[in-house]
């Protein structure tokens, strides 16, 4: 019985580690935002989400995003169903805490384990049910791999028949009319190896047992007042019926845990769900971008837009077009705050997003998958820091040279901006140049003039320059434009804007 | 020539000599055990420390401290059994053997033993014969007769195994000595006597026909109906297997983990009688076994679980030694004297203890040879002078055991009495009743002693004159040199050093560059004469100049 939304071949695993630059690159691209819109409040959905992304900012592999982006087709489709999918899932969940076996109160007693298991599991199985029943209303209307494969799986193994089955054996598993056990001799001649039977043969009556017609047996009964004995027995019970105890309370967390995975895959979409619909209602253009494979260089986007932007701002930010297809560097340069940052956090989180099956915050897309995400930012001072911030930064790109590969993503944003402009400018030059040999994609924004002109006056055509507008009176339009690195960065024009003309 | 009184013993081959009838692995015969009578030695063992060393080898046999009376109380039901070895240990400690054939027995014995694989299987045969022991206890204390009875089956199965296995285990190993032959040989006729191979076929079959029973209980209520198994199929298996499409992974186990139980409880019990009607042809024959096969144990194989401990723990504690890099040796022994020669010795309580400390043992060497007798050994206060008669003791008394001691080779006297007399703290306004008391146990020591006996004095007369010390001393060497027993004198009296021509002078020596340093190596050597008590003085800065020149006019 699995589920496999995420995976087409396998479960979501929660106990995956985090890629080592992971803490960065959420920092960097202010992740936080986005999960908090994907949760809802629901921390639950929060940790979910934070883990596949998390994941995503890793290696891709096309076939997971192709999966999940057929699997997200349906649930846009059908956003209702879905959530009330979810809810049912969360109301089994939620149902054991209404049986003190359900809380992990089990003891020393098989015979009270077993009943605890055995109501604990009438409960669940009623859910099962539902969940068959809703699988059989959408089962139709959805076309994707992924919710196919969950409704048929629920079908097949939650048949009325099965049902039957369970409320037959939960009804035998009461022992109404008394355990059967058969049983060996050990040492001693104490009993040994007590297995359990159902006592589903016919009972001879009186009559027969008096003609001789059955097989012989022999009865006794305890005393009323015999408390010893009466312990003894209750005992005796206990061990015949010690391993079938096990064996439902095993089921009972086997169903549970079927239960929360189920959460955990459909959680994700409910998360995507929700962002959309925020993202939607601020009026930012979404899609389901295309993608090729690793080492094709495209990059091509309408209105890409920053979804961390558009929610802290509450409405729809400036896009941009991008049109970078056979390029391995995209270098921004240009005025200050004129969306260069928002403009490379809008690659950064498209790149995740696409990793991680979702749609993306642009009205066309179609990229290429990466080996891995990774961001190497301007840090803000730091009093306690130790060495200079050279070092910091120097240091940071030696612990990133550890995870880069040929077909990985690196975002740049102001690296060696802490020395000056001519050492600056060798050390980007040097580090650019060396990856972009070892065939990673590179997108940064920089201040480095001398930096950015040499790596504008490339022959090969394989860099791509743009530029942050800046109006003939000094605003900003937050849209990026083809071009070369201008020398000034218009610092005057904040100083005027903020010092009063 | 062939002098039987002068040859050393070696022990013979066996191969080719008929093996007697097995007796006792610690006496050839009774009527060897016969003549070898305990003495009273709670002196000796205290003045030379054996007491302590029978206390360590064989403590799993002293009786057991009760346990607090807040821990819960076990019954301790091997008591018994342990008591009556301790009993038996105890009495071989104090009978120190006068037959060389004797002693050649149990070292032959002993060194067969120390193979690795016949040790194995002696121990294993110890702990068969304490499980049978274990299940005749439980066929006797089970309130259900049936229980009681399969009890016994086992019993007697554990005992038919356990001869088994020995028998196998001496066959596989090179045994030449005559006590293992002969056991060997007394286990081949046990074996294949009628009687135990019927009693072992007949156990087997009744424990395999049992154990491939199979009854069924139904329980309702306070109803219990015991019947034949319902050849149903196990319905935790099918429980199992209907929520198996669930699982996603490992889960928890929830079984509970039930104790071993004692014994039957009577619903238990009442059960068991209705199983017993259910199968009475194999019932019936259980019940007969228990009444025909009562006393199935023979006495010579118990007799040998007991004795077998005298060894095995022997064993265990010299090994000990051996691993702590100290030499264990099978002494020759001689019931003539001057061939006393002992290399590398030291002593066994001792070297316990230094051991468990990670302190280093000093071994010495002593001999009687040609005419000696007597050893006089002088020296500093605690430099290994009482220790070197101790040891001395010590090796004669564990040789005449018949065990292996404490030397890297000891040729040694098989003595018909060991005399000690060493000193006993006395009241200190006693002097002259001190005085007295050391005469007159003297004296009843040169009464008994002869030339085969060894007589150890450590600091006599210490609380008198040193003439007269001087003078009763020489009195009494001047006897036992008529007598001719060999002796050990520990004195502070350097003059006896030199007695006579059957006198042997010992010294303790000090460190070279410290003479406060005690070495604890006791050499032969003229005595010094030298004061070791102004050194000391010296080192303190309490001598008398040093103190003239510290205390102001």
């Amino acid at each position: 019985m699995k589920a496999h939304l995420l995976f087409p071949d396998r479960d979501y695993d929660a106990k995956l580690t985090a890629p080592p630059q992971w803490a960065d690159v959420a920092q960097d691209l202010e992740i936080q935002t986005l999960l908090v819109a994907m949760a809802q409040d629901d921390p639950f959905l929060l940790d979910v989400s934070a883990h596949v992304l998390m994941a995503a900012c890793g290696a891709a592999d096309a076939e997971v995003v192709a999966h999940r982006q057929g699997a997200l087709r349906d649930v846009l489709d059908h956003p209702e169903q879905v959530r009330a999918l979810y809810a049912l899932v969360v109301e089994a969940i939620d149902s054991r805490k209404k049986h003190l076996f359900g809380l992990g109160l089990f003891g020393r007693y098989p015979s009270f384990n077993l009943r605890g298991a055995v109501e604990l599991l009438q409960t669940f199985v009623q859910f099962l049910q539902r969940l068959r029943q809703q699988a059989d209303v959408l089962a139709g209307s959805f076309r994707s791999a992924a919710f196919s494969t969950l409704f048929s799986s629920l079908q097949r193994d939650i048949s009325d028949a099965y049902f039957d089955t369970v409320q037959s054996h939960l009804e035998t598993l009461r022992f109404r009319h008394g355990v059967l056990l058969s049983a060996g001799l050990g040492a001693g001649n104490a009993a040994r190896d007590y297995v359990l039977h159902a006592d589903a043969a016919e009972r001879p009556g009186w009559l027969a047992r008096l003609l001789h017609k059955a097989p012989p047996e022999f009865t006794f009964r305890l005393p009323d007042r015999d408390e010893a004995g009466a312990q003894a027995l209750s005992e005796l019970v206990d061990r015949g019926l010690n391993d079938v105890a096990n064996a439902m309370a095993q089921a009972t967390d086997h169903v549970l845990s079927f239960f929360e995975l189920l959460r955990a895959e459909l959680g994700f979409y409910v998360a995507c769900l929700n962002l959309y619909q925020r993202l939607a209602g601020l009026g930012v253009g979404l899609c389901l971008p295309a993608f090729e494979r690793s080492g094709s260089w495209r990059l091509s986007a309408e209105e890409l837009v920053d979804p961390t932007l558009a929610l802290t701002l509450e409405r729809a930010p400036v896009g941009n077009s991008v049109r970078a297809d056979g390029k391995t560097l995209v270098a921004v340069t240009g005025a200050n705050q004129g969306g260069k940052s928002t403009f490379l956090r809008s690659v950064g989180v498209a790149q995740l997003m696409l990793h991680a099956g979702m749609f993306v915050a642009a009205r066309g897309y179609t990229g290429e998958l990466a080996s891995g995400v990774f961001t190497h930012y301007k840090r803000e001072e730091d009093a306690a820091m130790q060495g200079g911030k050279l070092d910091e930064e120097l240091a940071r790109m030696r612990d990133l040279a550890a995870g880069l590969r040929r077909g990985a993503l690196f975002l740049s944003n102001e690296s060696f901006a802490s020395t000056n402009e001519r050492e600056g400018s060798e050390l980007l030059l040097q580090v650019v140049d060396a990856l972009r040999q070892r065939a990673i994609k590179v997108v940064l924004v920089t201040h480095l003039f001398d930096a950015a002109r040499r790596m504008g006056a490339e022959p090969d055509g394989k860099a791509l320059m743009l530029r942050a507008e800046r109006r003939e009176d000094g605003s900003r339009s937050f849209r990026l434009v083809v071009g070369a690195a201008l020398q000034t960065s218009f610092g005057a024009d904040l100083y005027a804007q903020v010092f009063g003309a | 020539m062939n002098d039987p009184a002068t040859t050393p013993l070696e022990s013979p081959r066996a191969s080719g000599s008929a093996p007697t009838a097995f007796y006792s692995i610690v006496y050839p015969s009774a009527q060897h055990e016969a003549a070898a009578v305990p003495q009273d030695l709670a002196a000796v063992f205290h003045d030379l420390f054996l007491q302590s060393i029978f206390d360590t080898v064989y403590a799993n046999f002293l009786p057991r401290e009760q346990p607090a009376y807040f821990v819960a109380s076990r019954s301790d039901d091997e008591a018994p059994y342990r008591a009556e070895v301790l009993q038996i240990l105890q009495s071989l400690f104090r009978t120190p053997l006068q037959d060389p054939d004797v002693v050649r027995y149990r070292q032959d014995a002993l060194r067969d033993l120390q193979q690795p694989a016949l040790l194995r299987a002696a121990q294993r045969f110890q702990q068969a014969l304490r499980d049978m022991r274990e299940h005749l206890r439980r066929a006797d204390k089970a309130y259900n007769a049936i229980e009681g009875q399969r009890w016994f089956v086992d019993a007697v199965l554990t005992y038919g195994h356990a001869l088994q296995a020995l028998h196998q285990a001496l066959d596989a190993a090179e045994v030449q000595s005559q006590a293992w032959l002969a056991v060997r040989a007394h286990l081949a006729q046990l074996l294949d006597s009628d009687a135990q191979r019927v009693r072992l076929q007949q156990a087997q079959a009744l424990v395999d026909d049992l154990g491939r029973l199979r009854y069924a209980v139904r329980i309702d209520g306070t109803a219990v109906t015991v019947l034949r198994d319902p050849a149903e199929p196990d319905y935790t298996a099918i429980i199992a297997d209907t929520f198996a499409r669930f699982r996603q992974g490992e889960v928890k186990d929830y079984r509970t983990q039930f104790a071993a139980p004692a014994g039957l409880n009577h619903v238990e019990g009442q059960i068991l009688d209705r199983v017993a009607l259910l199968f009475p042809e194999v019932f019936d024959r259980l019940a007969r076994f228990r009444r025909e096969h009562d006393g199935f144990a023979e006495d010579r194989v118990l007799r040998l679980d007991r004795e077998l401990a005298w060894y095995v723990s022997w064993l265990d504690a010299t090994q000990r030694l051996s691993r702590a890099g100290l030499p264990v040796c099978f002494p020759r022994l001689t019931t003539q004297q001057g061939q006393i020669d002992a290399r590398d010795a030291y002593d066994m309580a001792l070297a316990r203890q230094r051991i468990d400390a990670q302190q280093p043992v000093v071994l010495n060497d002593f001999a009687l040879l040609g005419q000696e007798r007597m050893i006089v050994v002088t020296g500093p206060n605690h430099g290994g002078k009482t220790t070197l008669a101790r040891t001395f003791g010590q090796l004669h008394h564990l040789a005449a055991l018949g065990l292996t001691v404490a030397a890297r080779s000891a040729s040694l006297l098989l003595f018909d009495r060991l005399f000690t007399h060493f000193e006993r703290v006395e009241d200190i306004h006693n002097q002259r009743g001190k005085l007295q008391d050391d005469l007159v146990r003297m004296h009843h020591i040169l009464r008994d002693a002869t030339d085969r006996s060894v007589v150890l004095m450590n600091e006599i007369f210490s609380s008198t004159t040193i003439d007269d010390a001087l003078w009763l001393a020489r009195r009494i060497m001047q006897r036992l040199s008529e007598i001719g027993a060999a002796c050990v004198f520990v004195t502070f009296l350097d003059e006896l050093a030199t007695f006579d021509a059957h006198t042997v002078s010992m010294v303790g020596t000090v460190d070279a560059d410290d003479p406060t340093i005690r070495t604890f190596k006791v050499v032969r050597r003229a005595a010094d004469g030298k004061s070791y008590a102004l050194a000391l003085a010296r080192k303190f800065g309490v001598t008398r100049e040093q103190l003239l020149e510290r205390i102001p006019v």
